[in-house]
């Protein structure tokens, strides 16, 4: 489970507690309620059974009653043991339903008693009410008549009517044991005249009444009395408030539960809001730690690019140190010996800076260094420049017995942008003696990068547009006198038909790494039109040219899809000198050379030549350097140089020399003379954008 | 003012409030019989198509009868007859008692085994001596008259079941309510008995008639024994209570009838076997009180138990 699904659950869950809580109030106020209701009834229950009793205490005393105060009394105990019922379901206890079915069997019996009791009540109450009276109406009639013929009859009313009355009163049956007797013996006697029979014939049947009713009349009273009514009330009322006093433990018990949850909850929840704060705070630490980690450069310690980038640099002043041909160092003595450099330099920076507060030290990235200076000390940033470079050039870096000395490069830049200031103030200090240099703010930087911008999207765009070109200059055979061969050399046709010479846009392309492009134009464009003669011609290859893989690629599958142009194609190398590694050079050339084409070393003995090297490099032909040719008429240096060259040459088994820029008659005559192969140069032809008629155009 | 004036005061203005309030009431607690109350309780639109149900002879199943055939309102809701004439003309085994006044009866029939008027209603209509129609042909009628729906409408928000027809019925019964009679009259103090209705009165009461005749409807409150005293000879097929609980105790047993109106409900007894009221009185006596009254007491105690006549229910005027 995520926490989000847990927060949520809890939240959740807090709801549905403080639901529940609501709940459980609104429950315990609806027992109250009900409570309150049920003793209500009960209480009516019993205050219906004192109506009740009473009522059969009047009516068994009082001659004359109304029944309907029992039929309301039992009317009144339906409706509140109907709604005592009602309450109850929603209970369901099954003591009190027992107890309930109860109550219902003694109140069905108890109105059935009611009602058998008034039934006798009125026949019982009738007939001892009318017996003693009879007895008075006979004493008062008969008193004045024959005496002794009713002694006996009065005497025998007497008894009927004293007992009656005192089981009548006493209700008990008792006192009329001998009833039946004396009712056996009044009609038994004999009377003459109608009227005397008629009374005792009423006065025995009232007898019988009372004789045939009495005891169940009392019955009826006891069986009443006996009924457990009150008994089950009581009982009811103590398991209710026994159920009572349960439910309201069990209420208790849930509250308190409820409410410990819900604290729990509660809790939880702050636990997470605490937590989620505390990861927050860990969270920021931890970005704060790659933040710095990020500003930070692992090899030296020092902040790095992006350290400096946050710093304000407003009013700030900038120094950016490059260390001079750092890739030699590497190269040389490998990257750790390099690695090695770097960090020593920059403690050595350090410890020579007047203080590290306001004079700030950064690793730019591979052998830049960038000195933020505050700003009110912008006029101290030349002579600690000097002094840095001093010391650095002074020192010795001494790595597994290796004694490395550099030297460096200072731009500084005082205005903003100070990065890019300093940077181009970096790159003047490269191209000139000095090694210092503060931007000075002419605006001669950021017209020469604004004319590289431009140049550099002119060259691309004629990239695009097929506007990059060769031109052919033509080669003379000194020796049959004839054209045989042509220099292809590049050129850009600009949009208004001019002629952009290379010297226009080598730099930019090769900055730009461009040349391998350029190259594959031009190899491909000259082949194209050499196709269509036997004429020989060259292409110019920078050393760059050659470590190129995929223009490596492009010349080799061009040279092996047409031998036969590949055959009369020469590979001109340019800047022999710059070349580093002349083992791989020497294998890539090797290659060449097997699909057909011959090799050429251009401006052979411009400054310093490895000639061992170039010895060494199987070429098939060199290219005297303009300026051992141009004066060659005049100087004997010249010449001597040229003729040393020649003999190399010949020693070395390069079959073939060429003597560039021949720009005159004169020049010409003494390379005939030194019997150099070929002549090159406006004396013989100008770089033009057609071949010329003659020569090798015949043969095609 | 001291304490015991303040006290005093007090209690004189405290029962000036209480006296006549309380008078009334108790002056004539200790009578046996009660009036019947001038206000009563029933809802008037259900009462209304009770009312009309009452008449309806559509209710039996030869369109003869309806449940007024028996307690016709004109006679004192009573048919005079000895036995009624139920559908077919086929005669019952039991005098049909009023409705009038039967709210305040505690049981209804002669053996009490309806508990209530609705539970009553039930019984005629579906006795095939009497008008013989089953619940769903009563609801057919019901169902398919206008006016029935309208005035069903007017109390109930659903279509009227069997059960909404007897609870109608019942309730038009509960508006046959005489009050204001002679003798409630007097009970209330408003009137005076006649110096005859006044021994009537009183020998009611000293003969025990009293004993079972109490009440708001003088009797309908209690079971009694016809023949308690002097035994009848009774009819075996007759419906005592004996017929609902088979106890012995139970035989010729019946709920006491209602005095209210009883010059009006003639024959009298449960088989109708007293054709004047004289001759009602004279048996009740001999049999249930072992008292052969003479001619002036029977007087006496008719002219009494008209002043029980009350005055005809509003609902039906």
């Amino acid at each position: 489970m995520t926490r989000k699904t847990i927060v949520r659950l809890v939240i959740f869950l807090t709801f549905i507690i403080g639901g529940a809580f609501g709940y459980s109030d609104f429950l315990i106020r609806q027992q109250l309620v009900n409570n309150e209701q049920f003793r209500l009834h009960l209480n009516e229950l019993n205050k219906n059974q004192s109506l009740l009793l009473e009522e059969l205490l009047k009516g068994t005393y009082l001659l004359v009653h109304n029944y309907d105060t029992t039929n309301k009394a039992f009317q009144n105990i339906d409706e509140h043991f109907t709604k005592l019922r009602m309450l109850e379901g929603e209970q369901g206890n099954e003591e009190i339903s027992v107890q309930f079915a109860l109550l219902d069997q003694y109140i069905n019996k108890q109105q059935e008693l009611f009602k058998k009791f008034e039934t006798l009540n009125s026949i019982i109450k009738n007939s001892s009410q009318a017996i003693p009276g009879m007895l008075g109406r006979y004493m008062k009639t008969h008193f004045n008549e024959d005496w002794l013929e009713h002694r006996n009859y009065l005497r025998l009313i007497l008894q009927v009517s004293g007992s009656v009355t005192l089981a009548k009163i006493n209700q008990d049956p008792d006192y009329i044991y001998n009833l039946s007797e004396l009712i056996t013996k009044l009609e038994q006697f004999g009377f003459s005249d109608e009227k005397s029979k008629k009374f005792n014939r009423v006065f025995i049947s009232h007898a019988r009444v009372i004789n045939r009713s009495l005891a169940e009349y009392v019955r009826a009273i006891d069986d009443i009395h006996d009924l457990p009514l009150r008994e089950n009330l009581l009982k009811i009322l103590e398991i209710h408030l026994l159920e009572n006093e349960r439910i309201q433990g069990q209420f208790q018990l849930i509250n308190l539960s409820l409410a410990v949850a819900f604290i729990a909850s509660m809790m939880f929840i702050m636990f997470l809001l605490l937590k989620v704060q505390r990861e927050n705070i860990e969270l920021i630490e931890l970005q704060q730690a790659l933040e710095d980690a990020a500003k930070l450069d692992k090899l030296t310690g020092l902040k790095n690019r992006f350290g400096l980038l946050q710093e304000d640099l407003e009013d700030k002043s900038l120094m950016l140190i490059n260390i001079d041909q750092f890739k030699h160092v590497n190269d040389f003595y490998g990257s750790p010996a390099g690695d090695f450099v770097l960090k020593e330099l920059s403690g050595f920076i350090l410890a020579n800076l007047p203080d590290t507060r306001h004079y700030r030290l950064y690793r730019m990235g591979g052998d830049e260094f960038a000195i933020v200076v505050d700003g009110d000390l912008s006029l101290a940033c030349h002579s600690l420049g000097e002094k840095l470079l001093h010391l650095i050039e002074a020192c010795r870096f001494n790595f597994e017995d290796a004694d490395i000395q550099v030297s460096a490069s200072i731009g500084v830049a005082h205005e903003q942008p100070l990065l890019e200031k300093a940077d181009i103030a970096l790159k003047s200090v490269k191209k000139s003696r000095n090694h210092y240099m503060e931007y000075q703010g002419d605006l001669q930087f950021e017209q020469k990068i604004a004319v590289n911008l431009s140049t550099l999207k002119m060259i691309k765009q004629a990239l695009i547009q097929g506007r990059v070109v060769p031109f052919f200059q033509p080669l003379l055979n000194n020796q049959s006198g004839k054209i045989e061969k042509y220099e292809c050399l590049i050129r850009i046709i600009e949009k208004d038909e001019s002629v952009l010479n290379p010297g226009h846009f080598l730099d930019v392309a090769k900055e730009s790494r461009l040349t391998g492009q350029l190259t594959r134009v031009m190899v491909e464009k000259s082949m194209e039109v050499f196709r269509h003669n036997k004429c020989r011609f060259s292409v110019n290859f920078a050393a760059e040219d050659l470590l190129d893989r995929e223009v490596m690629e492009f010349v080799i599958h061009a040279l092996s899809v047409n031998p036969e142009i590949a055959s009369r194609m020469t590979i001109e190398v340019l800047e022999t000198e710059a070349i580093e590694d002349y083992e791989i050079i020497r294998g890539v050339l090797r290659e060449l050379k097997s699909y057909g084409c011959s090799i050429s070393i251009d401006d052979f003995g411009a400054g310093y030549s490895n000639l061992k090297q170039v010895f060494r490099l199987d070429i098939d032909q060199l290219k005297i350097d303009a300026s051992l040719i141009r004066d060659i008429d005049k100087s004997e240096d010249a010449k001597a140089i040229v003729i040393a060259i020649v003999e190399f040459a010949k020693i070395a088994q390069i079959p073939s020399l060429v003597a560039e820029f021949v720009h005159s008659a004169d020049v010409q005559k003494v390379v005939e003379e030194l019997g150099i192969e070929y002549s090159q140069g406006y004396h013989i032809g100008k770089p033009m954008p057609d071949l010329l008629e003659i020569g090798c155009k015949a043969d095609s | 003012m001291n304490f015991p004036g303040k006290f005093l005061s007090a209690t004189l203005l405290g029962l000036a409030v209480v006296l006549p309030v309380v008078l009334p009431v108790t002056t004539f607690a200790r009578e046996p019989i009660e009036p019947i109350p001038q206000l009563f309780d029933y809802d008037r639109e259900k009462a209304l198509v009770g009312k009309r149900l009452f008449m309806d002879k559509r209710f039996s199943s030869d369109g003869t009868v309806s449940c007024a055939t028996c307690h016709d309102l004109e006679k004192g809701g009573v048919d005079n007859m000895k036995f009624s004439l139920g559908v077919q003309n086929q005669k019952g085994n039991m005098n049909a008692p009023t409705v009038l006044n039967s709210r305040f009866n505690f049981r209804q029939f002669w053996n009490g085994r309806a508990e209530d008027l609705k539970e009553q209603a039930a019984g005629p209509i579906h006795n095939p001596v009497e008008m013989g129609l089953d619940d769903e042909k009563v609801m057919n009628i019901v169902l398919s008259d206008k006016d029935y729906q309208a005035g069903f409408k007017k109390f109930l928000d659903r279509e009227p079941t069997f059960d909404d027809v007897l609870d109608a019925i019942a309730e038009f019964e509960k508006a046959l309510v005489t009050p204001d009679s002679k003798f409630d009259r007097y009970l209330r103090g408003e009137t005076v008995l006649s110096e005859e209705e006044r021994r009537g009165y009183l020998a009611f009461k000293q003969l025990g008639c009293v004993s079972c005749h109490n009440g708001v409807n003088v009797g309908g409150n209690s079971f009694q024994y016809f023949g308690a005293v002097n035994p009848v000879q009774e009819d075996p097929n007759a419906s005592d209570r004996y017929q609902v609980t088979r106890d012995p105790f139970d035989r010729s047993r019946y709920k006491v009838p209602t005095l209210r109106n009883i010059e009006l409900t003639y024959p009298y007894f449960h088989d109708g076997s007293a054709s004047t009221l004289n001759e009602a009185v004279s048996m009740m006596a001999h049999h249930n009180l072992g008292f052969d009254l003479t001619e002036e007491e029977v007087n006496d105690i008719v002219a009494f138990l008209k002043t029980l006549t009350g005055v005809m229910p509003e609902i039906l005027r």
